[in-house]
């Protein structure tokens, strides 16, 4: 049933996933790779890093921002530290689209339940528990690899959530293709008491140990400090060592580059001037009544 | 010939879609139904940034059964402030400040804008960049080329621009 | 309910056994190490450039510094390079704070089997960044050809991207044959560009049901011109196909490349004088880069057969190198493998200095990430 063809009285279509195109897509793959006519569009997957660790008062959560497309860089500023609740923030590594629409589904259910109990912050293994069952439900075809951090009644809780609904709750994690590379340095610099200045400069340095020797990983450093006392800061960009300017100013820009009017052959031309909102009758195709 | 990727969905918004003809035919549809449903409803236009949204979640409700299309939104926001984004075809939304591409001659299209685009370039040099970028781009891919065409948002009005290509 | 076990049970068994099946029946042993190379032909001089990266194939870094099988050496000719390029003659930045750090010439030599050895960036020797040419020479050669014999060939480069072992492995397998070819006419023979050209399309062809997986630009000077020798690049696909071009380039991000010179060496793509109200076809067309118009084509006799594309282009060697700096920097902004640096092989003709053409090696920094 299409969407144009619904009438206004009936149900609107169900919640959740549609499965509408999936046996179509199969059979257009299968041809695909029999015709091989092009490419079919792949989903973008960001080869992360994405770290985070408790320390004395409070949690520390770190990501890079490069999001890939096979072996090209689809964003090179993406955001993956993302919202769960005012005390509460995740990092996804995985599938772009599914990291980011998981945790904005849990984010709004944290929201329902926050209003439904009156409280003003949620908890985080409520946080947790709910992208868990999310994730196990889906067999782990949601491919979202998340790493869990807040402060709650209970103290600063830092959990690590795998595709297929297992949980951990640790005292420092990494994911993502550079977590190797960030474990090693969480390793060799983690102790039990950090300061919140030697924990964000820990958390810089395992996202850059992942941004130089991980190639799914690149640009800038992301870094979210959540405290005891509820506060947050955000350091979006926080780390930017790989600025396009610095080693493009090196090469002188070519005379070719700069384009001077009429360089491009134009076959024609029109001009749309702004109508100022609103549907008139120009924007109508105006056919006979049947009668 | 002559297929039409580039749809315009009101007098500041555009939306370009690259993939299968049937899927890029079908959204162009349902964004226009929604789009009038939501002014209807709201009795006001819908920003970049709804219509962004919208697009996503539409494109994410099928993430088992994708339409193969890679949208690219370009328009102007309630400020006349340029928005660009582009999403995969599973609704992953990516903004930026300087250029998106998306098709079959993308990898293409990156390497010349990453060459041709710099900051603060007003809209005749805007237009010579993206067509020379885009020109010389679909001369290196089989599948895209055969002319192309420019819409260039001002706040004025939308200037379309027909560009001649090689026709092989 | 046992029904159910073994249903659900069994139905594992037949997707693991697919799954097994399909890993064992795909035999792969191909690999994608990364490296983009790329050429250009100018009127007088040949350049040559790759990014030094070695990639794993997936998301890991192998070196940040390898070069043996991206550029090397495809010939014998003895000859001595004279380096005099001198620091005000590289292309400069126009920001003078940054001009300082922007081009290493390198202190790069040859290894005795045909690479270009990358120089390790000595701690107490020479900064890297400071301007400074240093001689190179081919000790290998001494054995086929006495340095007493006069220049007449100048060296003709490969360039190889792809999975780096069997970049490796075409190198021996083409030396051999070069090597080979050479030691049976000890006259001398000395193979010119368009020869080794050639020879390269056998070598790969020669593996045409299991071809080596990488990707080839030759380039070097062609003296078959009695007006001076020009440069001459070709670029080639896994088993062979071959043709001459003024720029090419092959490896990976070669389709974010392509297009950037074509449009950075092509002075035709400009319209310079051509204006919205008069729609002027001819010159539109003629906006396809390197074409050469069918009038102006040689055509006919073999040998004096010229490709329909102009096989080099026009602009000076200080704008090519900037050019391809340029296109390199674009290309690691958005190809994860390549990056790190980039070392172009710049051969220069000098008709002044005893005809025979100089080496430069310069270096140049790409993001790391």
């Amino acid at each position: 049933m299409s969407e144009f063809t619904l009438s206004p009285t009936s149900t609107p279509s169900p919640p959740g996933f549609s499965f509408d195109l999936t046996h179509r897509n199969a059979l257009i793959a299968q041809s695909a790779a029999a015709n091989n006519p092009g490419k079919l569009p792949k989903a973008l997957k960001t080869g992360t890093t994405i770290v985070g660790l408790v320390y004395s008062n409070g949690i520390v959560l770190g990501a890079d921002t490069r999001s890939t497309n096979d072996t090209t860089v689809a964003d090179k500023n993406c955001d993956k530290i993302h919202y769960i609740a005012p005390n509460i923030y995740c990092c996804g590594a995985g599938t772009a689209a599914d990291t980011e629409k998981t945790t904005e589904t849990i984010a709004s259910q944290m929201e329902l339940l926050r209003l439904n109990c009156g409280s003003s912050t949620s908890r985080v293994v409520t946080a947790c528990t709910l992208l868990k069952r999310m994730l196990f439900r889906h067999q782990g075809y949601i491919s979202a690899a998340l790493i869990l951090g807040g402060c709650d009644v209970n103290g600063p809780h830092l959990y690590q959530i795998y595709p297929h609904g297992s949980t951990g709750k640790l005292p420092f994690t990494t994911m993502g293709s550079g977590s190797l590379a960030a474990m090693a340095v969480f390793e060799e610099g983690y102790r039990d008491d950090l300061e919140e200045g030697e924990a964000v400069e820990l958390v810089r340095r395992a996202i850059l140990a992942g941004i130089w020797n991980d190639l799914g990983s690149g640009s800038n450093v992301d870094t979210c400090v959540i405290r005891m006392d509820g506060s947050v800061e955000m350091g979006r960009n926080c780390v930017t060592p790989n600025d396009v300017g610095v080693l493009r100013e090196k090469v002188v820009r070519s005379s070719v580059l700069d384009m001077k009017r009429g360089t491009t052959a134009v076959i024609g031309e029109s001009f749309r001037k702004r109508s100022g909102g609103g549907v008139t009758l120009e924007d109508v195709v105006i056919t006979e009544m049947e009668t | 010939m002559d297929f039409k990727k580039i749809f315009r969905m009101n007098d500041k918004l555009y939306v370009g879609l690259a993939g299968l003809a049937t899927d890029v035919q079908t959204l162009d549809q349902l964004l226009r139904f929604r789009m009038g449903l939501y002014e209807l409803r709201e009795e006001r236009e819908m920003s970049p940034q709804v219509f962004t949204n919208m697009l996503s979640n539409l494109l994410y409700e099928k993430r088992f059964g994708p339409y193969f299309a890679e949208p690219i939104i370009a328009g102007l926001d309630e400020n006349e402030k340029p928005y660009l984004a582009t999403m995969d075809l599973i609704g992953a939304i990516s903004k930026t400040k300087d250029f998106v591409v998306a098709g079959t001659a993308e990898g293409n299209m990156y390497g010349m804008c990453e060459t041709l685009w710099k900051p603060d370039m007003d809209e005749e040099e805007l237009f010579e960049t993206i067509a020379q970028a885009l020109l010389a781009s679909v001369d290196r891919d089989a599948l895209s080329g055969w002319g192309g065409v420019v819409h260039i948002i001002t706040k004025k009005g939308v200037i379309t621009r027909e560009l001649k290509g090689r026709q092989d | 309910m046992n029904k159910n076990i073994f249903t659900s049970s069994s139905l594992i068994l037949l997707v693991f056994s697919n799954l097994v099946e399909s890993s064992a029946q795909k035999f792969d042993p191909y690999q994608l190490n990364g490296g983009l190379v790329a050429a250009v032909a100018g009127k007088d001089y040949v350049l040559i450039a790759s990014d030094t990266r070695l990639t794993d194939g997936g998301y890991g870094i192998n070196s940040r510094r390898y070069l043996s099988g991206r550029i090397w050496g495809a010939s014998s000719s003895s000859w001595e390079p004279i380096s005099t390029l001198a620091s005000t003659q590289l292309p400069q930045s126009s920001s003078p704070s940054a001009a300082s750090a922007s081009w290493n010439v390198s202190p790069a030599k040859w290894e005795s089997d045909g690479s270009l050895a990358m120089p390790l960036e000595e701690e107490n020797g020479p900064k890297r960044n400071e301007h400074e040419s240093r001689s190179l020479s081919f000790p290998w050669l001494h054995f086929i050809h006495p340095p007493s014999e006069a220049p007449k060939n100048s060296p003709v480069f490969i360039g190889s991207a792809g999975c780096a072992s069997d970049c490796e492995s075409l190198k021996r397998r083409f030396r051999l044959e070069l090597d080979s070819l050479e030691c049976n006419f000890p006259s001398g023979l000395k193979l010119g560009v368009q020869s080794i050209a050639n020879l390269l399309q056998q070598v790969l062809y020669g593996r045409r049901g299991f071809p080596f997986y990488s990707f080839c630009v030759v380039a070097g000077m062609d003296n078959r011109d009695s007006d001076g020798s020009t440069g001459a690049v070709y670029v080639y696909d896994a088993i062979g196909s071959f043709e001459r071009v003024a720029v090419g380039c092959s490896g990976t991000g070669r389709e974010l490349l392509q297009p950037i010179l074509d449009r950075l060496f092509s002075e035709s793509s400009r319209n310079e004088n051509h204006n919205h109200d008069e729609c002027d076809i001819p010159v539109a067309a003629h906006r396809d880069v390197m074409s050469v118009p069918a009038g102006e084509q040689r055509l006919g006799v073999a040998g004096s057969l010229r490709p329909p594309v102009k096989s080099f282009v026009d602009c000076s060697w200080e704008e090519a190198v900037t050019n391809i700096a340029r296109g390199y920097q674009s290309v690691a902004e958005r190809e994860i493998s390549v990056g790190d640096e980039i070392v172009i092989c710049l051969l220069k003709s000098e008709s002044d200095v005893n005809n025979s053409p100089t080496l430069h090696v310069i270096s140049f920094n790409l993001k790391k990430d």
